[in-house]
Protein backbone atom coordinates (compact mmCIF):
# COMPACT_ATOMS: atom_id res chain seq x y z
CA UNK A 1 0.00 0.00 0.00
CA UNK A 2 2.02 2.88 -1.33
CA UNK A 3 -0.09 5.57 0.30
CA UNK A 4 0.83 4.18 3.71
CA UNK A 5 4.54 4.08 2.90
CA UNK A 6 4.50 7.58 1.40
CA UNK A 7 2.61 9.05 4.33
CA UNK A 8 4.85 7.32 6.88
CA UNK A 9 7.97 8.66 5.16
CA UNK A 10 6.67 12.22 4.88
CA UNK A 11 5.38 12.28 8.42
CA UNK A 12 8.44 10.61 9.92
CA UNK A 13 6.30 7.97 11.66
CA UNK A 14 6.19 4.17 11.60
CA UNK A 15 3.81 2.61 9.12
CA UNK A 16 1.97 0.92 11.99
CA UNK A 17 1.36 4.30 13.58
CA UNK A 18 0.11 5.76 10.33
CA UNK A 19 -2.13 2.75 9.81
CA UNK A 20 -3.71 3.42 13.20
CA UNK A 21 -4.19 7.08 12.33
CA UNK A 22 -5.86 6.16 9.05
CA UNK A 23 -8.23 3.77 10.82
CA UNK A 24 -8.98 6.53 13.28
CA UNK A 25 -9.62 8.86 10.37
CA UNK A 26 -12.03 6.41 8.71
CA UNK A 27 -14.00 6.04 11.91
CA UNK A 28 -14.33 9.77 12.46
CA UNK A 29 -15.02 10.54 8.82
CA UNK A 30 -17.94 8.14 8.74
CA UNK A 31 -19.45 10.17 11.55
CA UNK A 32 -18.62 13.38 9.70
CA UNK A 33 -20.35 12.10 6.57
CA UNK A 34 -23.49 11.48 8.62
CA UNK A 35 -23.27 15.07 9.84
CA UNK A 36 -22.71 16.29 6.29
CA UNK A 37 -25.93 14.63 5.23
CA UNK A 38 -27.76 16.18 8.14
CA UNK A 39 -26.42 19.57 7.10
CA UNK A 40 -27.58 18.99 3.54
CA UNK A 41 -31.04 17.96 4.69
CA UNK A 42 -31.26 21.13 6.76
CA UNK A 43 -29.89 23.30 3.95
CA UNK A 44 -27.11 24.46 6.32
CA UNK A 45 -24.41 25.50 3.83
CA UNK A 46 -22.09 26.81 6.56
CA UNK A 47 -22.17 23.49 8.41
CA UNK A 48 -21.50 21.66 5.14
CA UNK A 49 -18.50 23.91 4.42
CA UNK A 50 -17.14 23.50 7.93
CA UNK A 51 -17.39 19.73 7.87
CA UNK A 52 -15.91 19.58 4.37
CA UNK A 53 -13.00 21.70 5.57
CA UNK A 54 -12.40 19.48 8.59
CA UNK A 55 -12.36 16.26 6.52
CA UNK A 56 -10.14 17.92 3.92
CA UNK A 57 -7.55 18.96 6.51
CA UNK A 58 -7.34 15.54 8.13
CA UNK A 59 -7.17 13.79 4.76
CA UNK A 60 -4.40 16.12 3.61
CA UNK A 61 -2.44 15.38 6.76
CA UNK A 62 -2.57 11.67 5.95
CA UNK A 63 -1.71 12.27 2.29
CA UNK A 64 -5.11 10.91 1.20
CA UNK A 65 -5.42 13.12 -1.85
CA UNK A 66 -8.62 11.64 -3.38
CA UNK A 67 -10.56 12.10 -0.17
CA UNK A 68 -9.04 15.57 0.37
CA UNK A 69 -10.09 16.65 -3.15
CA UNK A 70 -13.68 15.46 -2.68
CA UNK A 71 -13.90 17.17 0.71
CA UNK A 72 -12.40 20.38 -0.73
CA UNK A 73 -15.11 20.50 -3.40
CA UNK A 74 -17.79 20.02 -0.74
CA UNK A 75 -16.24 22.81 1.33
CA UNK A 76 -16.13 25.10 -1.71
CA UNK A 77 -19.80 24.49 -2.56
CA UNK A 78 -20.78 25.04 1.06
CA UNK A 79 -18.90 28.34 1.17
CA UNK A 80 -20.62 29.42 -2.04
CA UNK A 81 -23.99 28.50 -0.56
CA UNK A 82 -24.54 26.23 -3.51
CA UNK A 83 -25.57 22.83 -2.21
CA UNK A 84 -26.74 21.47 -5.58
CA UNK A 85 -24.82 18.33 -6.45
CA UNK A 86 -23.24 18.10 -3.03
CA UNK A 87 -25.18 14.92 -2.19
CA UNK A 88 -23.43 13.18 -5.10
CA UNK A 89 -20.07 14.51 -3.87
CA UNK A 90 -20.78 13.17 -0.39
CA UNK A 91 -21.64 9.76 -1.88
CA UNK A 92 -18.39 9.81 -3.83
CA UNK A 93 -16.51 10.80 -0.68
CA UNK A 94 -18.14 7.96 1.20
CA UNK A 95 -17.08 5.49 -1.49
CA UNK A 96 -13.49 6.72 -1.23
CA UNK A 97 -13.55 6.31 2.53
CA UNK A 98 -15.01 2.79 2.21
CA UNK A 99 -12.33 1.84 -0.28
CA UNK A 100 -9.68 3.11 2.10
CA UNK A 101 -11.27 1.17 4.93
CA UNK A 102 -11.10 -2.03 2.85
CA UNK A 103 -7.45 -1.49 2.03
CA UNK A 104 -6.66 -0.80 5.68
CA UNK A 105 -8.42 -4.02 6.66
CA UNK A 106 -6.25 -5.90 4.20
CA UNK A 107 -3.21 -4.33 5.86
CA UNK A 108 -4.33 -5.70 9.20
CA UNK B 1 16.77 24.47 22.31
CA UNK B 2 15.30 21.26 20.99
CA UNK B 3 14.46 19.02 23.88
CA UNK B 4 11.55 17.60 25.77
CA UNK B 5 11.98 20.51 28.21
CA UNK B 6 10.20 22.71 25.68
CA UNK B 7 6.46 22.50 25.94
CA UNK B 8 4.24 22.77 22.90
CA UNK B 9 0.53 23.42 22.92
CA UNK B 10 -1.30 22.37 19.79
CA UNK B 11 -4.90 23.23 19.05
CA UNK B 12 -6.61 21.24 16.30
CA UNK B 13 -10.26 20.29 16.24
CA UNK B 14 -10.02 17.16 14.11
CA UNK B 15 -9.18 14.24 16.42
CA UNK B 16 -7.03 12.34 13.90
CA UNK B 17 -5.04 15.40 12.88
CA UNK B 18 -4.56 16.32 16.53
CA UNK B 19 -3.23 12.89 17.44
CA UNK B 20 -1.08 12.76 14.31
CA UNK B 21 0.58 16.09 15.00
CA UNK B 22 1.13 15.19 18.65
CA UNK B 23 2.80 11.95 17.57
CA UNK B 24 5.13 13.87 15.24
CA UNK B 25 6.17 16.24 18.01
CA UNK B 26 6.27 14.16 21.15
CA UNK B 27 9.60 12.51 20.36
CA UNK B 28 11.35 15.82 21.00
CA UNK B 29 8.93 17.88 23.03
CA UNK B 30 6.35 17.77 25.77
CA UNK B 31 3.01 18.16 23.97
CA UNK B 32 -0.39 19.20 25.27
CA UNK B 33 -3.27 19.02 22.79
CA UNK B 34 -6.49 21.03 22.72
CA UNK B 35 -9.57 20.19 20.64
CA UNK B 36 -10.85 23.78 20.43
CA UNK B 37 -9.83 27.39 20.81
CA UNK B 38 -11.48 27.55 24.22
CA UNK B 39 -9.62 24.48 25.45
CA UNK B 40 -6.39 25.95 24.06
CA UNK B 41 -6.81 28.98 26.33
CA UNK B 42 -7.39 26.75 29.35
CA UNK B 43 -4.39 24.53 28.61
CA UNK B 44 -2.15 27.51 27.86
CA UNK B 45 -2.98 29.03 31.24
CA UNK B 46 -2.30 25.71 32.93
CA UNK B 47 0.85 24.59 31.11
CA UNK B 48 2.56 27.84 30.05
CA UNK B 49 3.73 26.58 26.65
CA UNK B 50 6.96 27.63 24.94
CA UNK B 51 5.32 27.43 21.52
CA UNK B 52 1.74 27.17 20.23
CA UNK B 53 0.54 25.44 17.07
CA UNK B 54 -2.90 26.75 16.24
CA UNK B 55 -5.35 25.54 13.64
CA UNK B 56 -7.14 28.45 12.03
CA UNK B 57 -10.54 26.99 11.30
CA UNK B 58 -12.04 25.48 14.40
CA UNK B 59 -15.71 25.44 15.41
CA UNK B 60 -16.63 28.04 18.04
CA UNK B 61 -13.56 30.13 18.77
CA UNK B 62 -11.39 30.09 15.67
CA UNK B 63 -7.62 30.39 15.54
CA UNK B 64 -7.61 34.17 15.11
CA UNK B 65 -9.82 34.74 18.14
CA UNK B 66 -7.80 32.25 20.18
CA UNK B 67 -4.54 33.97 19.19
CA UNK B 68 -5.86 37.37 20.26
CA UNK B 69 -6.92 36.08 23.67
CA UNK B 70 -3.74 34.06 24.12
CA UNK B 71 -1.57 37.08 23.42
CA UNK B 72 -3.64 39.49 25.49
CA UNK B 73 -4.27 37.38 28.57
CA UNK B 74 -2.09 34.30 28.75
CA UNK B 75 1.15 33.89 26.81
CA UNK B 76 2.08 37.51 26.17
CA UNK B 77 3.72 38.89 23.07
CA UNK B 78 6.81 36.70 22.80
CA UNK B 79 5.73 33.03 22.88
CA UNK B 80 5.80 31.93 19.24
CA UNK B 81 2.48 30.96 17.70
CA UNK B 82 2.47 29.04 14.43
CA UNK B 83 -0.72 28.69 12.44
CA UNK B 84 -1.74 25.41 10.83
CA UNK B 85 -3.31 26.10 7.47
CA UNK B 86 -4.22 24.57 4.15
CA UNK B 87 -1.65 25.24 1.45
CA UNK B 88 -4.06 27.16 -0.78
CA UNK B 89 -5.38 29.34 2.02
CA UNK B 90 -3.06 32.31 1.44
CA UNK B 91 -5.56 34.82 2.80
CA UNK B 92 -5.67 33.16 6.23
CA UNK B 93 -1.91 32.85 6.31
CA UNK B 94 -1.45 36.58 5.73
CA UNK B 95 -4.16 37.44 8.22
CA UNK B 96 -2.54 35.16 10.79
CA UNK B 97 0.88 36.72 10.38
CA UNK B 98 -0.63 40.18 10.70
CA UNK B 99 -2.45 39.08 13.85
CA UNK B 100 0.81 38.11 15.53
CA UNK B 101 1.60 34.56 14.47
CA UNK B 102 5.30 34.11 13.75
CA UNK B 103 4.89 31.52 11.02
CA UNK B 104 2.58 28.96 9.46
CA UNK B 105 2.77 25.29 8.59
CA UNK B 106 0.74 24.00 5.70
CA UNK B 107 -1.23 20.78 5.49
CA UNK B 108 -0.26 18.07 4.78
CA UNK B 109 2.37 18.28 7.48
CA UNK B 110 5.88 17.59 6.35
CA UNK B 111 8.17 16.12 8.96
CA UNK B 112 11.14 18.29 8.02
CA UNK B 113 9.22 21.52 7.67
CA UNK B 114 7.54 20.94 11.02
CA UNK B 115 10.78 19.99 12.76
CA UNK B 116 12.78 22.94 11.38
CA UNK B 117 10.14 25.58 12.00
CA UNK B 118 9.40 24.40 15.52
CA UNK B 119 13.10 24.11 16.36
CA UNK B 120 13.97 27.54 14.94
CA UNK B 121 11.13 29.38 16.62
CA UNK B 122 11.85 27.71 19.94
CA UNK B 123 15.52 28.70 19.61
CA UNK B 124 14.52 32.29 18.87
CA UNK B 125 12.16 32.30 21.82
CA UNK B 126 14.83 30.92 24.13
CA UNK B 127 17.28 33.58 22.91
CA UNK B 128 14.67 36.26 23.48
CA UNK B 129 13.99 34.96 26.98
CA UNK B 130 17.70 35.06 27.75
CA UNK B 131 17.93 38.65 26.51
CA UNK B 132 14.92 39.61 28.63
CA UNK B 133 16.44 37.90 31.65
CA UNK B 134 19.77 39.64 31.09
CA UNK B 135 17.97 42.96 30.72
CA UNK B 136 16.11 42.30 33.94
CA UNK B 137 19.35 41.52 35.77
CA UNK B 138 21.01 44.60 34.29
CA UNK B 139 18.10 46.79 35.36
CA UNK B 140 18.31 45.29 38.83
CA UNK B 141 22.04 45.94 39.00
CA UNK B 142 21.57 49.49 37.74
CA UNK B 143 19.00 50.06 40.45
CA UNK B 144 21.43 48.69 43.03
CA UNK B 145 24.12 50.98 41.64
CA UNK B 146 21.74 53.93 41.86
CA UNK B 147 20.94 53.06 45.46
CA UNK B 148 24.65 52.76 46.22
CA UNK B 149 25.27 56.09 44.54
CA UNK B 150 22.50 57.78 46.53
CA UNK B 151 23.92 56.29 49.73
CA UNK B 152 27.23 58.09 49.07
CA UNK B 153 25.59 61.49 49.34
CA UNK B 154 25.50 63.20 52.73
CA UNK B 155 22.15 63.51 54.47
CA UNK B 156 23.21 66.77 56.10
CA UNK B 157 26.23 69.05 56.26
CA UNK B 158 28.20 69.83 59.41
CA UNK B 159 27.11 73.13 60.90
CA UNK B 160 29.34 76.14 60.46
CA UNK B 161 28.63 79.81 61.14
CA UNK B 162 31.16 80.83 58.51
CA UNK B 163 30.38 78.51 55.62
CA UNK B 164 27.20 77.90 53.69
CA UNK B 165 26.85 75.01 51.22
CA UNK B 166 24.22 74.93 48.47
CA UNK B 167 24.05 71.90 46.22
CA UNK B 168 22.08 70.68 43.26
CA UNK B 169 22.63 67.15 42.07
CA UNK B 170 20.90 65.50 39.13
CA UNK B 171 21.97 61.91 38.64
CA UNK B 172 21.91 60.76 35.03
CA UNK B 173 19.54 58.05 33.84
CA UNK B 174 22.51 55.69 34.12
CA UNK B 175 23.95 55.15 37.57
CA UNK B 176 27.46 56.36 38.27
CA UNK B 177 29.77 56.93 41.21
CA UNK B 178 29.78 60.72 41.27
CA UNK B 179 29.22 62.31 44.64
CA UNK B 180 30.02 65.20 46.93
CA UNK B 181 30.61 65.43 50.62
CA UNK B 182 31.21 67.96 53.37
CA UNK B 183 33.02 66.89 56.52
CA UNK B 184 34.40 68.53 59.63
CA UNK B 185 37.99 67.34 59.30
CA UNK B 186 38.97 68.59 62.73
CA UNK B 187 37.05 71.06 64.87
CA UNK B 188 36.99 74.38 63.05
CA UNK B 189 38.14 73.03 59.69
CA UNK B 190 35.51 72.11 57.16
CA UNK B 191 36.44 69.97 54.17
CA UNK B 192 34.38 69.74 51.02
CA UNK B 193 34.91 67.36 48.15
CA UNK B 194 33.37 66.84 44.73
CA UNK B 195 34.11 63.62 42.84
CA UNK B 196 33.45 62.56 39.27
CA UNK B 197 34.00 58.85 38.52
CA UNK B 198 34.69 57.81 34.92
CA UNK B 199 32.06 55.67 33.26
CA UNK B 200 28.66 54.60 34.50
CA UNK B 201 26.91 51.65 36.05
CA UNK B 202 27.71 49.27 38.85
CA UNK B 203 31.47 49.48 38.42
CA UNK B 204 31.50 53.27 38.74
CA UNK B 205 29.21 53.15 41.74
CA UNK B 206 31.56 50.70 43.46
CA UNK B 207 34.57 52.90 42.64
CA UNK B 208 32.73 55.89 44.07
CA UNK B 209 31.98 53.92 47.24
CA UNK B 210 35.64 52.86 47.50
CA UNK B 211 36.74 56.48 47.24
CA UNK B 212 34.26 57.59 49.86
CA UNK B 213 35.46 54.94 52.33
CA UNK B 214 39.07 55.90 51.74
CA UNK B 215 38.26 59.59 51.97
CA UNK B 216 36.40 59.28 55.24
CA UNK B 217 39.31 57.35 56.68
CA UNK B 218 42.20 59.51 55.42
CA UNK B 219 40.49 62.89 55.78
CA UNK B 220 40.51 62.46 59.55
CA UNK B 221 44.20 61.54 59.59
CA UNK B 222 45.63 64.72 58.10
CA UNK B 223 44.52 68.19 57.11
CA UNK B 224 46.45 68.39 53.86
CA UNK B 225 44.16 67.93 50.83
CA UNK B 226 47.12 66.99 48.64
CA UNK B 227 48.30 64.46 51.21
CA UNK B 228 44.87 62.90 51.46
CA UNK B 229 44.44 62.63 47.71
CA UNK B 230 47.95 61.22 47.28
CA UNK B 231 47.20 58.49 49.81
CA UNK B 232 43.85 57.72 48.21
CA UNK B 233 45.53 57.59 44.80
CA UNK B 234 48.04 55.01 46.03
CA UNK B 235 45.24 52.94 47.51
CA UNK B 236 43.02 53.07 44.47
CA UNK B 237 45.53 52.74 41.69
CA UNK B 238 45.97 49.06 42.51
CA UNK B 239 42.30 48.39 43.06
CA UNK B 240 40.45 49.87 40.14
CA UNK B 241 40.69 48.71 36.51
CA UNK B 242 43.18 50.45 34.23
CA UNK B 243 40.64 52.38 32.24
CA UNK B 244 38.86 53.82 35.28
CA UNK B 245 39.76 56.97 37.17
CA UNK B 246 38.30 59.80 39.20
CA UNK B 247 38.58 63.55 39.12
CA UNK B 248 38.42 65.17 42.54
CA UNK B 249 38.39 68.62 44.05
CA UNK B 250 39.08 68.68 47.76
CA UNK B 251 39.24 71.87 49.77
CA UNK B 252 39.51 72.60 53.48
CA UNK B 253 38.50 75.95 54.97
CA UNK B 254 39.73 77.08 58.34
CA UNK B 255 36.60 78.68 59.75
CA UNK B 256 38.69 80.92 61.99
CA UNK B 257 41.26 82.32 59.53
CA UNK B 258 39.12 81.76 56.42
CA UNK B 259 42.06 80.21 54.63
CA UNK B 260 41.21 77.72 51.92
CA UNK B 261 43.68 74.98 51.16
CA UNK B 262 42.77 72.90 48.16
CA UNK B 263 43.96 70.20 45.79
CA UNK B 264 42.45 69.79 42.37
CA UNK B 265 43.01 66.31 40.89
CA UNK B 266 42.11 66.92 37.23
CA UNK B 267 38.63 68.12 38.21
CA UNK B 268 36.94 71.01 36.37
CA UNK B 269 38.42 74.14 37.93
CA UNK B 270 36.05 75.65 40.50
CA UNK B 271 35.33 79.38 40.22
CA UNK B 272 36.30 81.50 43.23
CA UNK B 273 34.36 84.74 43.03
CA UNK B 274 35.74 87.55 45.15
CA UNK B 275 33.23 89.61 47.03
CA UNK B 276 35.00 92.91 46.52
CA UNK B 277 35.56 93.32 42.80
CA UNK B 278 33.62 90.26 41.66
CA UNK B 279 36.72 88.88 39.97
CA UNK B 280 36.63 85.16 39.28
CA UNK B 281 39.70 83.03 39.93
CA UNK B 282 39.96 79.39 38.83
CA UNK B 283 41.24 76.95 41.43
CA UNK B 284 43.66 74.80 39.44
CA UNK B 285 46.52 73.64 41.65
CA UNK B 286 46.66 69.94 42.35
CA UNK B 287 47.58 67.02 40.18
CA UNK B 288 46.41 64.41 37.81
CA UNK B 289 43.59 61.86 37.81
CA UNK B 290 43.04 59.73 40.89
CA UNK B 291 43.52 56.00 40.39
CA UNK B 292 45.31 56.25 37.06
CA UNK B 293 49.02 56.53 37.87
CA UNK B 294 51.01 55.34 40.90
CA UNK B 295 53.43 57.60 42.73
CA UNK B 296 52.41 60.88 41.12
CA UNK B 297 52.73 64.06 43.21
CA UNK B 298 49.77 66.17 44.24
CA UNK B 299 50.16 69.84 45.04
CA UNK B 300 47.99 72.11 47.07
CA UNK B 301 47.52 75.84 47.30
CA UNK B 302 46.24 78.09 50.01
CA UNK B 303 44.20 81.22 49.36
CA UNK B 304 42.69 83.68 51.81
CA UNK B 305 38.95 84.09 51.64
CA UNK B 306 36.82 87.02 52.69
CA UNK B 307 33.22 87.12 53.82
CA UNK B 308 31.02 87.19 50.75
CA UNK B 309 33.44 85.15 48.61
CA UNK B 310 31.86 82.27 46.77
CA UNK B 311 33.29 79.09 45.29
CA UNK B 312 31.35 77.26 42.60
CA UNK B 313 32.27 73.58 42.08
CA UNK B 314 30.85 71.72 39.11
CA UNK B 315 31.30 68.44 37.28
CA UNK B 316 31.84 68.08 33.55
CA UNK B 317 28.24 66.87 33.30
CA UNK B 318 27.41 70.60 33.46
CA UNK B 319 29.86 72.06 30.99
CA UNK B 320 29.76 69.14 28.53
CA UNK B 321 25.98 68.99 28.22
CA UNK B 322 25.02 69.24 24.57
CA UNK B 323 22.72 71.89 23.18
CA UNK B 324 19.19 70.99 22.20
CA UNK B 325 19.20 69.81 18.57
CA UNK B 326 22.96 70.43 18.34
CA UNK B 327 24.87 68.01 20.55
CA UNK B 328 28.23 69.22 19.28
CA UNK B 329 27.71 72.59 20.96
CA UNK B 330 28.36 72.25 24.67
CA UNK B 331 27.16 74.36 27.58
CA UNK B 332 30.76 75.28 28.32
CA UNK B 333 32.70 76.98 31.07
CA UNK B 334 32.23 80.50 29.71
CA UNK B 335 28.45 80.34 29.83
CA UNK B 336 28.64 78.91 33.34
CA UNK B 337 31.08 81.58 34.44
CA UNK B 338 28.99 84.37 32.90
CA UNK B 339 25.82 83.21 34.61
CA UNK B 340 27.67 82.81 37.92
CA UNK B 341 28.98 86.35 37.58
CA UNK B 342 25.53 87.74 36.73
CA UNK B 343 24.02 86.11 39.82
CA UNK B 344 26.59 87.65 42.14
CA UNK B 345 24.08 89.22 44.49
CA UNK B 346 21.67 86.33 44.42
CA UNK B 347 20.93 84.14 47.44
CA UNK B 348 23.20 81.02 47.28
CA UNK B 349 20.47 78.40 46.90
CA UNK B 350 18.94 80.36 44.03
CA UNK B 351 22.30 80.59 42.24
CA UNK B 352 22.71 76.82 41.75
CA UNK B 353 19.01 76.42 40.94
CA UNK B 354 19.28 79.16 38.32
CA UNK B 355 22.28 77.47 36.73
CA UNK B 356 20.41 74.14 36.65
CA UNK B 357 17.36 75.75 35.00
CA UNK B 358 19.61 77.44 32.45
CA UNK B 359 21.29 74.11 31.73
CA UNK B 360 17.91 72.40 31.28
CA UNK B 361 16.82 75.17 28.96
CA UNK B 362 20.07 74.93 26.98
CA UNK B 363 19.93 71.15 26.58
CA UNK B 364 16.16 70.95 26.20
CA UNK B 365 15.77 68.23 28.81
CA UNK B 366 15.64 67.75 32.55
CA UNK B 367 17.52 64.47 32.69
CA UNK B 368 21.09 64.31 31.48
CA UNK B 369 23.45 61.78 29.95
CA UNK B 370 25.97 62.46 32.70
CA UNK B 371 25.55 63.39 36.34
CA UNK B 372 25.11 67.09 36.90
CA UNK B 373 26.52 68.28 40.20
CA UNK B 374 26.92 71.88 41.42
CA UNK B 375 28.15 72.97 44.82
CA UNK B 376 28.30 76.59 45.93
CA UNK B 377 30.38 77.38 49.00
CA UNK B 378 29.66 80.81 50.42
CA UNK B 379 31.75 82.50 53.07
CA UNK B 380 29.31 84.11 55.53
Amino acid sequence: MNVLEDAARSLGLDQDEVLDFMKDFVEHTRGDIENLRLGLQGGDAAAVAEKGHSIKGAALNLYLSDIASAAAEIEKRGKQGNLGGVEALVTSLEQNVNELASRLTDQG
Amino acid sequence: MESSESKILLAEDHPTSRKLLAAMLKRNYAVVAAASGTEALELAAEHKPDLVLLDIMMPGMDGFQALEKLRADIIGPTVPVIFLTAREDTESREKGLEAGAVDYITKPYDRQELAIKVKNHLALYEAQKKIEENNRIMAQEMEMASQLQRSLLPQEFPHSDRLNFSVVYKPSSRASGDFYDVVEVVPGRIGFVQVDVSGHGVRSAIIGAMFKMAFQSFAKEQISPAGVLAKINEEMVDLIPDMDFLTVFYGIVDAETLELTFCNAAHPRPFLQRNGDGQIVELAAGGTLIGAFPGVPFDEETVSLQPGDRILLYTDGVTESGKRNDKSTMYGEERLKRLFRERRGTEPGAVVETILRDLESFSGKDTFDDDVSLMLVTIE
